[in-house]
């Protein structure tokens, strides 16, 4: 009872003028630095901390709060529009979403992107609200084995993205596990294929990779169609707003998307992009007509956007009630917790119980701001489609190196970019899909530190791998996931000569 | 109410900045005329990236500075991506006091480890700020009740428990422990060291059974230690924190002479004049002398270790000495 009380209580807070004012801010923060590739969330955060020294901790907590999921909101806009994700969790969006645009349904994809965003940062929200502290225990079974078979499994779901070879899907994953390997190795301290170049020390920026891989290689395939004579500005079909059809295809996959994404989110260590690859998967997985994904498919966009919201939600599960943070991003914010001399923890909830429930339901209150800030723009962002391609793809080159040059200050990731430009176009031309090898970056630190960390408390014993009733379901789902891989091809082209 | 005078405050703050300004020209100008000051803005170079630890200090710092008028010109903070890369851009200017650096533990240790290739002698230390000492904890109902269990049973067996820990090989949380052990004996080159990516990772994993130990941060384990999901038995401190750590112990009490920290320090590029050492020595001894300073370092669970430039020299030597022994045994020396 005391809870629901505090939890009303926390309206009224959240409410009041001064942190509306701030919400305000950190979410019209977060759409603006969402939308440049490279400066996302994290580094608007680390940048504004100083600025909150000295302010009273709530309404400084929900404007970084609201910075955190409005770049969620904003990352969409670019990915969409020009094919370069703001931030990496919308990598999946672009897949989509720039065929819609291209294809005159760019208003649409906005909408959706907007409305998907709504309903799953609003959906991980209550989740948040209702059930964060028994899954924060459930979380905390998840060790290196556990983590492990997650790992593989979400590789498993390599082959949705191959759209028929699964060689070139493997092709395309494992040069992704490979550039994952760049830089030093956490466990024993050695630098792997940084090829004397120190600036590789840290291995190679996702953002980087997908910058390159998306836009890069977008401005590459103008180019040639330029030579061909087939370069043609995209137009505005139909209505700005969705048709009942793509409003009844998405519905689906924006609930689906909001609890993959909520689920992997409070795991910690894992985050939003991998949500949005498994939200993605399991969409094209589930649907009738996976042909149409990669081309426009409205619920291919919805899935993904719905994920990382909620996976936004999600990873403030671990942060708020153990204090671990779910993604890099908060972990800036527990930066900023400890700053204000808070410790988040199990006994937060009680002891501050003004502060928490303020924090989670200014939420809310953030998602119809950026909701209400969001649709209007839409009007105003399609006109980017007008802009001659010769000129759009100059901006989407300086936007691409301002956003590769901002992480690191480092003028190596400029030509990082264009390499992997050249390696997206290159993909494109023999048919190889790009996704999975995002995926093998994302995922392969995770699963290499985690298998290594494994073996160093096992002493080498493979068998811990499968020692725990979870990671025993992983596996199972594992090899289930392989089997369907391989099986459903064969089922269809058996099908498919039964009815020639 | 906190509103109005927060606003109030900021009114009053630049007023006061002015007069600081003004008061703190005067005392310069009156103390020595030889005495060299910042005539460009200041770049603070920090090897990490902006919200890591290092450059919320440094970006603390700033404020610092430019708050109380400490510093009378702007002051800018400069991310390098990596620690061979920022001093190699560090010492691009070198002889320039208006460069400097707050950076870490790393500047001693990554050059022995081979992971950076400028050596601290090629910089220049102004001086040592705060240390932050690592503790040791376990889960509550772990067997493991004091820092003697745990090391009876490393000395048993050296591979009988796993030690997580967050960063890489070679920090501070891998050599306080890794020091305890080698002190008493245990053949530490095969001691079980599960590197996580952060410390909270490290922690959630003694949390959920999945390695015995934690080594940390104080301030990284405070939370928990209240909440009695963990147990702290030792911390590598010449002395017992304060509250809440004054009931855990140090090293040295059960005759293990070890004192490690996590310690961060300011300075600028090598060929530095002794006026502009002298310059930064006063105002980093003003720094650590403000309220906001000392409540920072106790909300943080740190120390400050303020040295001035001379000390600070010895105690990197010193700092050298012992590393180069840790991390012989661990198997960890630039061969």
């Amino acid at each position: 009872m005391d809870t629901f009380y505090s939890m009303l209580s926390g309206f009224a807070i959240a409410a009041e003028p001064t942190n509306l004012l701030f919400l305000f801010i950190g979410a019209l923060l977060g759409t603006i630095f969402g939308i440049m590739p490279g400066i996302g969330a994290s580094t608007t955060i680390a940048l504004l901390l100083p600025v909150t020294f000295g302010m009273d901790p709530l309404p400084a907590l929900i404007m970084l709060f609201g910075i955190y999921y409005g770049a969620m909101f904003g990352g969409a806009g670019s990915a969409i529009l020009l094919n370069t994700p703001g931030t990496a969790s919308s990598a999946m969006t672009t897949l989509d979403g720039y065929p819609m645009a291209r294809s005159g349904r760019g208003g649409a994809a906005l909408a959706m992107a907007a409305i998907a965003s709504f309903i799953g940062g609003t959906l991980g929200i209550i989740a948040l609200s209702l059930i964060s502290v028994p899954l924060s225990t459930f979380a905390l079974r998840f060790g290196p084995a556990e983590y492990v078979m997650l790992m593989l499994f979400a590789l498993s779901t390599v082959a949705s993205f191959t759209g028929g070879s699964v060689p070139k899907g493997a092709i395309s994953a494992c040069l992704g596990l490979l550039i994952a390997t760049v830089g030093i190795d956490m466990q024993t301290a050695t630098f792997r294929f940084t090829l004397g170049i120190p600036e590789l020390q840290n291995g190679i920026p996702l953002i980087v990779a997908i910058v390159g891989l998306f836009a890069v290689a977008e401005v590459f395939r103008n180019i040639e169609d330029w030579f061909r004579g087939a370069l043609s500005a995209a137009r505005i079909e139909g209505k700005l707003w969705l048709t009942r059809e793509e409003w009844k295809r998405s519905r689906g996959a924006i609930g689906r998307g909001s609890v993959i994404g909520f689920l992997i989110g409070v795991l910690p260590g894992t985050g939003g992009t991998i949500a949005t690859v498994l939200a993605y998967s399991c969409e094209r997985a589930v649907s009738k007509t996976p042909e149409r994904f990669g081309k426009g498919a409205i619920e291919g966009l919805a899935a993904p956007e719905a994920a990382n919201n909620s996976a936004t939600a999600g990873s403030l599960v671990p942060l708020l009630t153990l204090g671990v943070p779910g993604s890099g991003t908060a972990a800036i914010l527990l930066a900023a917790f400890i700053m204000f001399g808070i410790q988040p923890g199990p006994m937060l909830f009680q002891q501050q119980p003004d502060l928490v429930w303020g924090l989670i339901n200014s939420m809310y209150l953030g998602n119809i701001m950026l909701l209400l800030l969001n649709l209007p723009l839409i009007g105003l962002f399609v006109r980017i489609l007008y802009i001659p391609p010769g000129i759009l793809m100059g901006i989407i080159l300086v936007i691409a190196s301002i956003g590769a040059y901002s992480i690191n200050n480092s003028a190596v990731d400029l030509y990082l970019i264009l390499l992997f430009g050249i390696v997206g176009f290159g993909f494109r031309k023999v048919g190889i899909p790009i996704p999975p090898l995002i995926l093998g970056i994302v995922l392969g630190p995770t699963l290499e530190q985690n298998l290594r960390q494994a073996m160093i408390i096992s002493d080498g014993d493979p068998m811990y791998l499968v020692s725990s009733p979870i990671s025993i379901t992983l596996a199972v789902m594992l090899c289930a996931a392989l089997i369907l891989a391989v099986a459903i091809p064969v089922v269809r082209r058996r099908r498919e000569l039964r009815t020639c | 109410m906190t509103e109005q005078m927060n606003r109030k405050t900021g009114r009053c703050r630049r007023l006061a900045r002015a007069l600081a300004a003004a008061s703190l020209g005067l005392a310069v100008s009156a103390g020595a005329a030889l005495a060299w000051e910042p005539t460009e803005p200041i770049e603070i170079m920090v090897h990490s990236k902006p919200g890591s630890s290092p450059d919320v200090l440094a970006r603390f710092i700033q404020h610092i500075w430019q708050k109380d008028g400490l510093v009378n010109v702007p002051v800018t903070i400069n991310n390098q991506p990596v620690i061979s890369v920022g001093f190699a851009w560090l010492n691009q200017h070198e002889g320039n006091p208006h460069k400097l650096t707050v950076s870490s533990t790393s500047t001693v240790v990554a050059p022995l480890m081979g992971t950076s290739d400028v050596p601290w002698q090629d910089l220049t230390p102004i001086s040592l700020l705060i240390s932050e000492y690592i503790v040791l904890g376990v889960a509550p109902d772990s067997e493991l009740k004091t820092a003697q269990d745990f090391i009876d049973s490393l000395k048993k067996n050296p591979k009988s428990l796993s030690i997580g820990f967050g960063g890489s090989r070679g920090n501070p949380n891998n050599t306080a422990v890794a020091l305890a052990a080698m002190k008493a004996g245990v053949d530490i080159a095969n001691l079980k060291f599960v590197i996580y990516s952060s410390g909270a990772e490290a922690r959630i994993g003694v949390m959920g059974g999945h390695v015995d130990a934690v080594s940390n941060a104080a301030s990284g384990l405070v939370g928990p230690m209240v909440d009695k999901t963990l147990r702290i038995i030792a911390v590598s401190a010449p002395e017992r924190l304060t509250a809440p750590f004054q009931d855990v112990p140090t090293w040295r009490e059960i005759g293990l002479d070890v004192v490690d920290s996590n310690w961060r320090w300011i300075g600028g590029p090598g060929g530095l004049t002794d006026e502009q050492i002298a310059f930064w020595e006063d105002v980093v001894a003003k720094t650590v002398q403000t309220p906001e300073w000392k409540e920072m370092v106790e909300s943080n669970h740190a120390t400050t270790t303020y040295l001035n430039h001379q000390d600070t020299l010895k105690f990197f030597e010193e700092q050298e000495q012992s590393m180069t022994a840790v991390l012989q045994s661990l198997d960890l020396l630039k061969k």
